[in-house]
């Protein structure tokens, strides 16, 4: 049987000549591209009812810093398609930003029942804290899933509750999840300063430090770890690099006074 | 005495008319009213797995099961996947090429899925020309031009594509409105022109049209009809409902008729025989879904996916191309040994 060449078409040719010149090409032009939301701003002003557009343009507000700006974005996108959940999680973040804790909590709940995405679980543990309401809290982050951020969270809510071995696990799910995640450090150091292991205390509170070298609170609790134990000369080069970030902070001059007396 | 002519349906009246015709309509409605019980972005991934990884299965099944075709493509299908997959190799770093050659590509087929039925229901009508075909091809491609141009949410990725490459000049409001007059007045012309070729009709064999002219209608009253909306995971569901059902009832149909036709069944060989015998469908439904399931795990499973576009998959991003390739040589219907089974 002869063997068509006719499969070679134009369709071939395009993908072919035209996929390869793309591929060069956009090296060219796209890496000078510039994210934007132009096309969004202009689609919103010709159909205010876009709601996609509008939640575009929030997502860029509140990367930008603009709280407000986004919060009334993603409130235009909610009423443009009231189908499509999709602002309700981003909308709770920036009204827990905001303080407008009951419409954070109803953005959040709008999240988790429409959304299966651990995120909303977490947003909605989040709001929560800031209610008040750790035991909620504590709930709504622990189906949050395994992310370093929702374990540190989790933590904190669990410290919160008295529960400090399931803090412990929490702060050390954090950092497995994300090593470099000072916070998670520096809380597990807390922890066992409060159990009163010093040494892990200490191994813990340095790598916070040295991940985050401007965390104050880990220099400060380094330090006075170091001067409880009796390790002066380490303990007020701890207060020196804290002084030295913040020389107005009156406690850790006189921390440092005392040390010196 | 005259004998009938033949119909002017491709399978029965009924079954063109409830699945090949009105499917963009009722698909519209179907997720227009889902989305309201359904997360769009939820739909819209089912959808992707439900129809879109389905009917690629119709595609593998006559490119690689069909002895003739692979004979004849033999280069084609085993060349043209492995290049594609080269490509995404090259360009894994950069997924949005294959993402926008995968993108333009896909408006293209679904263009010319509707126009190949339309090129069907004239050659079974027996009123096949090239003027009509051209008309036909004008008022879908202006048609669907205007359809995006209108609807923000197709139009607005357009509009940030071309910002984001410092084109931001052609985003003014003045220039959209320009272009969407432009265009409706383009798609007035192309209607106009259909629609006088479509009163003069074939005297002769009155009703022969009706088919294509019912297609063409449905097709354009759906995809209008899915103005309703500008979420753009409801926009797609509605396309890929319509154009799966569409080809894998297609494919069930040709395959049939290449299968148990004396002229073709034995060039379409033994493995196509199997799947497409006349009353063995649910060997063609186990063939499709168990490819479904295949693909499914493939992508899920493994870790394919790409890093970028979030709704592309390293094992979609291959498969497309791929598919939209073969459809544009296995269901040329200017072939006719491609004629003879439909």
């Amino acid at each position: 049987m002869k063997v068509s060449f006719s499969y070679a078409n134009y369709q071939f040719w395009l993908f072919a000549i035209g996929g390869g010149l793309l591929a060069l090409a956009y090296g060219r032009v796209w890496d000078r591209a510039r994210p934007t939301t132009a096309g969004d701003q202009l689609a919103v002003e010709i159909d205010p009812g876009y709601a996609l557009g509008q939640y575009n343009i929030g997502v860029a507000l509140q990367a930008a810093g603009d709280a407000s700006g986004a919060r009334a974005r993603y409130a235009a996108a909610e009423a443009a398609d009231p189908t499509d959940h999709t602002p309700c999680a981003d909308h709770a973040q920036v009204a827990l930003q905001l303080g407008k804790l009951d419409e954070a909590l109803a953005e959040a709940r709008c999240a988790v029942d429409h959304d299966d995405d651990a995120g909303a679980e977490h947003v909605l543990g989040r709001v929560l804290a800031a209610r008040g309401d750790t035991a909620g809290a504590a709930a709504a982050l622990a189906r949050a899933g395994d992310g370093a951020a929702a374990q540190l969270d989790l933590g904190v809510a669990e410290i919160a509750l008295g529960d400090r071995a399931a803090a412990g696990s929490a702060f050390r799910a954090a950092i497995a999840g994300d090593p470099a995640l000072a916070d998670a450090w520096f809380d597990l150091g807390l922890l066992a300063m409060q159990a009163e292991d010093t040494d892990d205390a200490r191994a813990d509170l340095v790598v916070a430090v040295t991940l985050a070298p401007t965390m104050i609170k880990g220099l400060r609790n380094l330090a006075a770890l170091e001067a409880l134990a009796g390790r002066r000369g380490s303990a007020l080069m701890w207060l020196d690099r804290a002084i030295a970030l913040e020389p107005g902070d009156a406690g850790l001059v006189t921390l440092r006074d005392e040390l010196l007396r | 005495m005259a004998s009938a002519a033949p119909s002017p349906w491709l399978s029965s009246r009924a079954f063109d008319l409830a699945v090949y015709a009105t499917s963009p309509i009722w698909a519209a409605v179907g997720v227009l009213a889902l989305a309201h019980v359904v997360e769009p972005l939820h739909m819209f991934y089912a959808f992707n797995i439900v129809f879109t990884i389905v009917h690629y299965g119709p595609t593998w099944l006559r490119v690689y099961c069909d002895r003739e075709e692979r004979a004849r493509h033999r280069v084609s299908i085993y060349v043209f996947p492995a290049a594609v997959i080269a490509f995404a190799w090259l360009t894994y770093d950069r997924p949005e090429v294959l993402a926008f050659i995968i993108f333009i590509w896909d408006r293209w087929h679904a263009v010319m899925q509707n126009y190949g039925f339309l090129r069907l229901y004239d050659a079974k009508a027996g009123t096949s020309s090239r003027t009509r075909a051209r008309r036909d091809l004008a008022l879908l491609i202006s048609s669907a031009l205007l359809i995006l141009s209108l609807n923000m949410g197709l139009f607005a990725p357009v509009l940030d594509a071309l910002a984001a490459i410092g084109l931001a000049p052609v985003t003014s409001t003045t220039v959209v409105r320009g272009i969407q007059i432009g265009l409706a007045a383009a798609t007035a012309v192309c209607a106009i022109a259909w629609l006088r070729d479509a009163r003069r009709g074939d005297p002769a064999q009155p009703g022969r049209q009706h088919p294509r002219w019912i297609y063409l209608a449905c097709v354009i009253g759906g995809h209008a009809m899915m103005n309703l909306t500008t979420n753009i995971f409801v926009l797609s569901s509605q396309e890929k409902v319509y154009h799966s059902l569409q080809y894998v009832a297609l494919s069930w149909h040709y395959g049939k008729r290449r299968a148990t036709a004396p002229a073709t069944s034995q060039a379409a060989g033994r493995a196509f025989r199997a799947v497409f015998s006349a009353t063995r469908w649910p060997v063609y439904a186990v063939a499709i879904a168990a490819w479904t399931a295949a693909a499914w795990l493939l992508n899920s499973r493994l870790g394919l996916h790409a890093r970028g576009p979030g709704l592309f998959s390293l094992a979609i991003s291959v498969m497309a191309p791929c598919h939209y390739y073969f459809d544009s040589f296995l269901w040329r219907v200017r072939r006719p040994e491609v004629r003879a089974s439909l």
